[in-house]
Protein backbone atom coordinates (compact mmCIF):
# COMPACT_ATOMS: atom_id res chain seq x y z
CA UNK A 1 0.00 0.00 0.00
CA UNK A 2 1.27 3.30 -0.77
CA UNK A 3 1.84 5.26 1.71
CA UNK A 4 2.33 9.78 1.24
CA UNK A 5 3.62 11.71 4.11
CA UNK A 6 2.77 15.22 4.73
CA UNK A 7 3.87 17.79 7.34
CA UNK A 8 1.56 18.80 10.38
CA UNK A 9 1.71 22.38 8.69
CA UNK A 10 -0.19 20.86 5.41
CA UNK A 11 -3.07 19.56 7.16
CA UNK A 12 -5.68 22.08 6.24
CA UNK A 13 -4.33 21.73 2.45
CA UNK A 14 -4.74 18.08 3.09
CA UNK A 15 -8.39 18.90 3.93
CA UNK A 16 -8.67 21.10 1.17
CA UNK A 17 -8.10 18.11 -1.35
CA UNK A 18 -10.97 15.59 0.02
CA UNK A 19 -13.12 18.69 -0.24
CA UNK A 20 -13.04 19.45 3.92
CA UNK A 21 -12.95 22.51 5.82
CA UNK A 22 -12.57 23.85 9.15
CA UNK A 23 -15.64 25.01 11.36
CA UNK A 24 -15.76 27.94 13.91
CA UNK A 25 -15.00 25.43 16.61
CA UNK A 26 -12.04 23.62 14.85
CA UNK A 27 -13.97 20.77 13.87
CA UNK A 28 -13.54 18.79 10.23
CA UNK A 29 -16.64 19.51 8.20
CA UNK A 30 -18.05 18.89 5.05
CA UNK A 31 -17.04 21.52 2.68
CA UNK A 32 -20.46 21.40 0.83
CA UNK A 33 -22.24 20.95 4.26
CA UNK A 34 -20.62 22.82 7.14
CA UNK A 35 -22.68 21.64 9.31
CA UNK A 36 -21.81 17.78 9.29
CA UNK A 37 -19.27 17.02 10.76
CA UNK A 38 -16.59 14.84 9.62
CA UNK A 39 -16.40 11.66 11.86
CA UNK A 40 -13.32 9.08 12.34
CA UNK A 41 -13.96 5.16 12.76
CA UNK A 42 -14.92 5.32 16.14
CA UNK A 43 -17.85 7.70 15.81
CA UNK A 44 -15.81 10.60 17.35
CA UNK A 45 -15.86 14.78 15.80
CA UNK A 46 -12.16 15.45 14.82
CA UNK A 47 -10.26 18.14 15.65
CA UNK A 48 -7.52 20.09 13.50
CA UNK A 49 -4.94 19.19 15.97
CA UNK A 50 -6.18 15.44 15.99
CA UNK A 51 -6.27 15.06 12.51
CA UNK A 52 -3.70 12.54 11.48
CA UNK A 53 -4.74 11.27 7.78
CA UNK A 54 -6.84 9.85 5.26
CA UNK A 55 -7.13 5.66 4.64
CA UNK A 56 -7.53 4.28 1.31
CA UNK A 57 -11.12 3.55 -0.76
CA UNK A 58 -13.46 5.39 1.22
CA UNK A 59 -12.75 8.41 3.11
CA UNK A 60 -11.60 7.17 6.22
CA UNK A 61 -10.40 9.72 8.72
CA UNK A 62 -7.90 8.87 11.13
CA UNK A 63 -6.72 10.56 14.17
CA UNK A 64 -3.79 11.08 15.44
CA UNK A 65 -4.16 9.56 19.15
CA UNK A 66 -2.01 6.01 20.17
CA UNK A 67 -5.69 3.54 20.00
CA UNK A 68 -7.11 5.49 16.57
CA UNK A 69 -3.38 4.54 15.06
CA UNK A 70 -3.03 1.24 17.10
CA UNK A 71 -7.00 0.54 14.85
CA UNK A 72 -5.40 2.02 12.03
CA UNK A 73 -2.28 -0.55 12.03
CA UNK A 74 -4.70 -4.00 12.28
CA UNK A 75 -6.76 -2.34 9.23
CA UNK A 76 -3.82 -2.27 7.24
CA UNK A 77 -2.72 -5.81 8.20
CA UNK B 1 -0.56 2.74 -15.58
CA UNK B 2 0.55 1.99 -11.91
CA UNK B 3 0.67 4.63 -9.51
CA UNK B 4 4.03 5.88 -9.86
CA UNK B 5 3.51 6.29 -13.54
CA UNK B 6 0.61 8.17 -12.39
CA UNK B 7 2.39 10.54 -9.96
CA UNK B 8 4.95 10.97 -12.38
CA UNK B 9 2.70 12.44 -14.83
CA UNK B 10 1.49 14.85 -12.53
CA UNK B 11 4.90 16.40 -11.51
CA UNK B 12 8.18 15.32 -13.15
CA UNK B 13 10.03 13.03 -10.38
CA UNK B 14 12.20 10.40 -10.64
CA UNK B 15 10.25 7.07 -10.14
CA UNK B 16 13.07 5.20 -9.11
CA UNK B 17 12.86 7.59 -5.79
CA UNK B 18 8.98 7.41 -5.37
CA UNK B 19 9.53 4.45 -2.81
CA UNK B 20 9.07 7.19 -0.15
CA UNK B 21 6.80 10.36 -0.99
CA UNK B 22 6.79 13.28 1.54
CA UNK B 23 5.03 16.29 0.79
CA UNK B 24 6.88 18.92 3.22
CA UNK B 25 6.87 23.05 3.41
CA UNK B 26 9.58 25.32 2.70
CA UNK B 27 9.52 28.91 2.87
CA UNK B 28 10.95 31.98 0.89
CA UNK B 29 7.27 32.95 -0.67
CA UNK B 30 7.90 30.12 -2.87
CA UNK B 31 4.87 29.83 -5.93
CA UNK B 32 6.03 26.69 -6.96
CA UNK B 33 6.84 23.01 -5.81
CA UNK B 34 10.19 22.39 -5.19
CA UNK B 35 11.45 18.61 -5.86
CA UNK B 36 14.15 17.28 -3.54
CA UNK B 37 15.57 13.57 -2.99
CA UNK B 38 17.17 12.40 0.22
CA UNK B 39 18.02 9.29 1.16
CA UNK B 40 15.54 7.48 -1.47
CA UNK B 41 12.63 9.58 -0.24
CA UNK B 42 11.43 12.21 -2.61
CA UNK B 43 10.09 15.41 -0.74
CA UNK B 44 8.02 17.77 -3.04
CA UNK B 45 8.54 21.20 -0.90
CA UNK B 46 5.71 24.17 -1.03
CA UNK B 47 4.89 27.05 0.64
CA UNK B 48 1.18 27.06 1.66
CA UNK B 49 0.82 30.70 1.76
CA UNK B 50 2.30 31.40 -1.41
CA UNK B 51 2.17 28.89 -3.64
CA UNK B 52 0.15 29.12 -7.13
CA UNK B 53 -3.40 27.36 -7.93
CA UNK B 54 -1.80 25.63 -10.48
CA UNK B 55 1.01 24.02 -8.30
CA UNK B 56 -1.39 23.78 -5.55
CA UNK B 57 -3.82 21.56 -7.71
CA UNK B 58 -0.71 19.20 -8.71
CA UNK B 59 -0.48 18.33 -5.16
CA UNK B 60 -4.29 17.81 -4.47
CA UNK B 61 -4.07 15.87 -7.13
CA UNK B 62 -1.28 13.91 -6.14
CA UNK B 63 -2.97 12.98 -2.60
CA UNK B 64 -6.35 12.19 -4.26
CA UNK B 65 -4.53 9.73 -6.46
CA UNK B 66 -2.91 8.01 -3.87
CA UNK B 67 -6.32 7.49 -2.04
CA UNK B 68 -8.06 6.76 -5.25
CA UNK B 69 -5.06 4.18 -5.31
CA UNK B 70 -6.33 2.82 -1.53
CA UNK B 71 -3.36 4.35 -0.12
CA UNK B 72 -2.20 5.91 2.83
CA UNK B 73 -1.68 10.05 3.38
CA UNK B 74 -0.55 10.55 6.86
CA UNK B 75 1.29 13.36 8.93
CA UNK B 76 5.07 12.55 9.18
CA UNK B 77 4.84 12.54 13.09
CA UNK B 78 1.91 9.76 13.43
CA UNK B 79 3.14 7.92 10.74
CA UNK B 80 6.52 7.04 13.23
CA UNK B 81 4.08 6.45 15.84
CA UNK B 82 2.26 4.11 13.35
CA UNK B 83 5.87 2.99 12.51
CA UNK B 84 7.11 2.65 16.07
CA UNK B 85 4.21 0.58 17.41
CA UNK B 86 4.31 -1.93 14.76
CA UNK B 87 8.11 -2.73 15.48
CA UNK B 88 7.17 -3.01 18.92
CA UNK B 89 3.80 -5.22 19.07
CA UNK B 90 5.30 -7.55 16.61
CA UNK B 91 8.11 -8.37 19.14
CA UNK B 92 7.88 -12.14 20.13
CA UNK B 93 8.04 -11.03 24.10
CA UNK B 94 4.68 -9.21 23.97
CA UNK B 95 2.99 -11.12 21.08
CA UNK B 96 4.16 -14.06 23.96
CA UNK B 97 2.51 -11.55 26.38
CA UNK B 98 -0.76 -10.65 24.30
CA UNK B 99 -1.56 -14.78 23.00
CA UNK B 100 -1.58 -15.93 26.94
CA UNK B 101 -4.23 -13.06 27.72
CA UNK B 102 -6.03 -13.61 24.70
CA UNK B 103 -9.50 -14.84 25.81
CA UNK B 104 -8.75 -13.83 29.48
CA UNK B 105 -9.57 -10.45 29.83
CA UNK B 106 -13.00 -8.86 30.08
CA UNK B 107 -14.12 -6.48 27.03
CA UNK B 108 -11.33 -4.21 25.49
CA UNK B 109 -9.19 -4.95 28.18
CA UNK B 110 -6.61 -6.91 25.63
CA UNK B 111 -6.27 -3.70 23.45
CA UNK B 112 -5.59 -1.80 26.70
CA UNK B 113 -3.44 -3.98 27.69
CA UNK B 114 -1.25 -3.83 24.17
CA UNK B 115 -1.04 -0.23 24.26
CA UNK B 116 0.91 -0.56 27.99
CA UNK B 117 3.14 -2.94 26.30
CA UNK B 118 3.94 -0.11 23.98
CA UNK B 119 3.33 2.87 26.29
CA UNK B 120 6.20 0.41 28.58
CA UNK B 121 8.52 -0.11 25.23
CA UNK B 122 8.71 3.96 25.19
CA UNK B 123 9.73 4.69 28.24
CA UNK B 124 11.81 2.11 28.62
CA UNK B 125 13.53 3.79 25.42
CA UNK B 126 14.04 7.14 27.36
CA UNK B 127 10.53 8.53 25.28
CA UNK B 128 8.14 10.94 26.84
CA UNK B 129 5.03 8.75 27.62
CA UNK B 130 2.38 11.45 28.82
CA UNK B 131 0.69 12.04 25.67
CA UNK B 132 0.26 8.07 25.31
CA UNK B 133 -1.27 7.89 28.52
CA UNK B 134 -3.29 10.75 27.82
CA UNK B 135 -4.56 8.79 24.56
CA UNK B 136 -5.38 5.76 26.42
CA UNK B 137 -6.74 7.55 29.04
CA UNK B 138 -9.14 9.60 26.64
CA UNK B 139 -10.49 6.65 25.04
CA UNK B 140 -10.76 4.28 27.83
CA UNK B 141 -11.07 6.26 31.20
CA UNK B 142 -9.83 5.63 34.66
CA UNK B 143 -9.76 1.89 33.52
CA UNK B 144 -7.24 2.12 30.55
CA UNK B 145 -5.19 4.37 32.99
CA UNK B 146 -5.29 2.11 35.63
CA UNK B 147 -4.42 -1.05 33.25
CA UNK B 148 -1.31 1.09 32.05
CA UNK B 149 0.13 1.77 35.34
CA UNK B 150 -0.62 -2.03 36.66
CA UNK B 151 1.36 -3.74 33.39
CA UNK B 152 4.73 -0.89 33.79
CA UNK B 153 4.58 -1.38 37.48
CA UNK B 154 5.12 -5.25 36.81
CA UNK B 155 1.51 -6.74 38.39
CA UNK B 156 0.52 -8.92 35.06
CA UNK B 157 3.17 -11.22 35.75
CA UNK B 158 3.48 -11.37 39.13
CA UNK B 159 -0.49 -10.68 39.89
CA UNK B 160 -2.55 -11.11 37.85
CA UNK B 161 -1.14 -14.15 35.69
CA UNK B 162 -0.30 -15.91 39.06
CA UNK B 163 -3.91 -15.36 40.27
CA UNK B 164 -5.52 -16.74 37.20
CA UNK B 165 -3.23 -19.63 37.34
CA UNK B 166 -4.28 -20.32 40.76
CA UNK B 167 -7.91 -19.75 40.29
CA UNK B 168 -7.83 -21.85 37.17
CA UNK B 169 -6.03 -25.10 39.04
CA UNK B 170 -9.35 -25.59 40.94
CA UNK B 171 -11.89 -27.88 39.30
CA UNK B 172 -15.20 -25.08 39.92
CA UNK B 173 -13.07 -22.67 37.56
CA UNK B 174 -15.10 -20.66 35.28
CA UNK B 175 -13.77 -17.20 33.44
CA UNK B 176 -16.48 -15.06 35.13
CA UNK B 177 -15.05 -16.05 38.71
CA UNK B 178 -11.64 -14.67 37.71
CA UNK B 179 -13.28 -11.28 35.91
CA UNK B 180 -14.91 -10.90 39.63
CA UNK B 181 -11.03 -10.79 41.23
CA UNK B 182 -9.60 -8.58 38.51
CA UNK B 183 -12.05 -6.16 38.45
CA UNK B 184 -11.04 -5.30 42.08
CA UNK B 185 -7.27 -5.19 41.27
CA UNK B 186 -8.66 -3.14 38.46
CA UNK B 187 -10.49 -0.58 39.37
CA UNK B 188 -9.21 -0.30 43.11
CA UNK B 189 -5.67 -0.25 41.67
CA UNK B 190 -4.80 3.46 42.93
CA UNK B 191 -5.71 1.87 47.05
CA UNK B 192 -4.00 -1.46 46.99
CA UNK B 193 -0.36 -3.15 48.20
CA UNK B 194 0.25 -6.26 45.96
CA UNK B 195 1.83 -8.84 48.38
CA UNK B 196 4.34 -10.88 47.11
CA UNK B 197 6.86 -13.73 48.30
CA UNK B 198 10.16 -11.51 48.12
CA UNK B 199 8.99 -8.91 50.67
CA UNK B 200 9.14 -9.79 54.17
CA UNK B 201 7.11 -9.56 57.00
CA UNK B 202 8.90 -6.21 58.48
CA UNK B 203 8.87 -4.33 55.33
CA UNK B 204 5.35 -5.49 53.90
CA UNK B 205 4.34 -4.33 58.05
CA UNK B 206 6.32 -0.74 56.94
CA UNK B 207 4.96 -0.18 53.36
CA UNK B 208 1.48 -0.75 54.58
CA UNK B 209 1.96 1.64 57.36
CA UNK B 210 3.75 4.30 55.21
CA UNK B 211 0.76 3.85 52.57
CA UNK B 212 -2.08 4.20 55.39
CA UNK B 213 -0.22 7.50 56.53
CA UNK B 214 -0.11 8.48 52.96
CA UNK B 215 -3.47 7.87 51.93
CA UNK B 216 -4.89 9.48 55.61
CA UNK B 217 -3.01 12.99 54.60
CA UNK B 218 -4.93 13.27 51.25
CA UNK B 219 -8.44 11.95 52.94
CA UNK B 220 -8.46 8.58 51.37
CA UNK B 221 -9.99 6.68 54.11
CA UNK B 222 -9.32 2.62 52.82
CA UNK B 223 -6.30 0.66 51.48
CA UNK B 224 -6.81 -2.69 49.41
CA UNK B 225 -3.97 -5.37 50.24
CA UNK B 226 -3.94 -8.19 47.66
CA UNK B 227 -1.74 -11.72 48.15
CA UNK B 228 -1.53 -14.89 45.94
CA UNK B 229 -0.28 -18.37 47.21
CA UNK B 230 -0.62 -19.55 50.85
CA UNK B 231 2.66 -18.09 51.76
CA UNK B 232 0.91 -14.71 50.88
CA UNK B 233 -2.08 -14.66 52.10
CA UNK B 234 -0.41 -15.96 55.65
CA UNK B 235 1.88 -12.98 55.68
CA UNK B 236 -1.36 -11.08 55.26
CA UNK B 237 -3.23 -12.40 57.90
CA UNK B 238 -0.19 -11.78 60.30
CA UNK B 239 0.47 -8.02 59.04
CA UNK B 240 -3.60 -7.77 60.06
CA UNK B 241 -3.41 -8.68 63.33
CA UNK B 242 0.08 -6.91 63.92
CA UNK B 243 -1.94 -3.03 62.92
CA UNK B 244 -5.05 -4.61 64.45
CA UNK B 245 -4.62 -1.13 66.50
CA UNK B 246 -4.00 1.29 63.56
CA UNK B 247 -7.02 0.26 61.86
CA UNK B 248 -11.24 0.19 62.20
CA UNK B 249 -11.70 -3.60 63.10
CA UNK B 250 -12.83 -6.32 61.67
CA UNK B 251 -11.55 -5.20 58.15
CA UNK B 252 -13.32 -6.87 55.19
CA UNK B 253 -11.55 -10.09 53.93
CA UNK B 254 -12.53 -12.33 50.56
CA UNK B 255 -10.17 -14.77 51.10
CA UNK B 256 -10.13 -18.44 49.55
CA UNK B 257 -7.80 -21.39 49.40
CA UNK B 258 -4.77 -19.53 47.27
CA UNK B 259 -5.82 -15.69 47.37
CA UNK B 260 -7.19 -13.13 49.62
CA UNK B 261 -8.32 -9.32 49.24
CA UNK B 262 -8.84 -7.59 52.05
CA UNK B 263 -10.00 -3.61 52.38
CA UNK B 264 -8.42 -1.92 55.64
CA UNK B 265 -10.62 1.00 56.25
CA UNK B 266 -8.86 4.21 58.73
Amino acid sequence: MYTVTFDAKLKKLVLEAFNKDIDDSGYVVEKTNPTQRVLSPDGEEIKLEDFAGIKNGSEVFIKSDLISLMELCDSLS
Amino acid sequence: MNIFDKLKSIVNVDISKLKELHIGVIGNNNTSIKIEYHDNRTILGIDPNTVDSLEKDKVIQILRTVIDAKGLVIEEKSKKLLDDFKSEDKLQTNQDILSYFKGKLPGQDLEILRASLFILGEFVKGHSIESLKKDVRNRYGTRGNNIVNLYSAGYFGTVIKPLLEEMSARKDFSITIFFARYEVIVTQVTFAVFVNRRISSTELRNEVMAKIALNKKYGIKKLNLHGIGIDNVNKIQELLTSIRQEIQWPPQIDSEKGFITVTINF
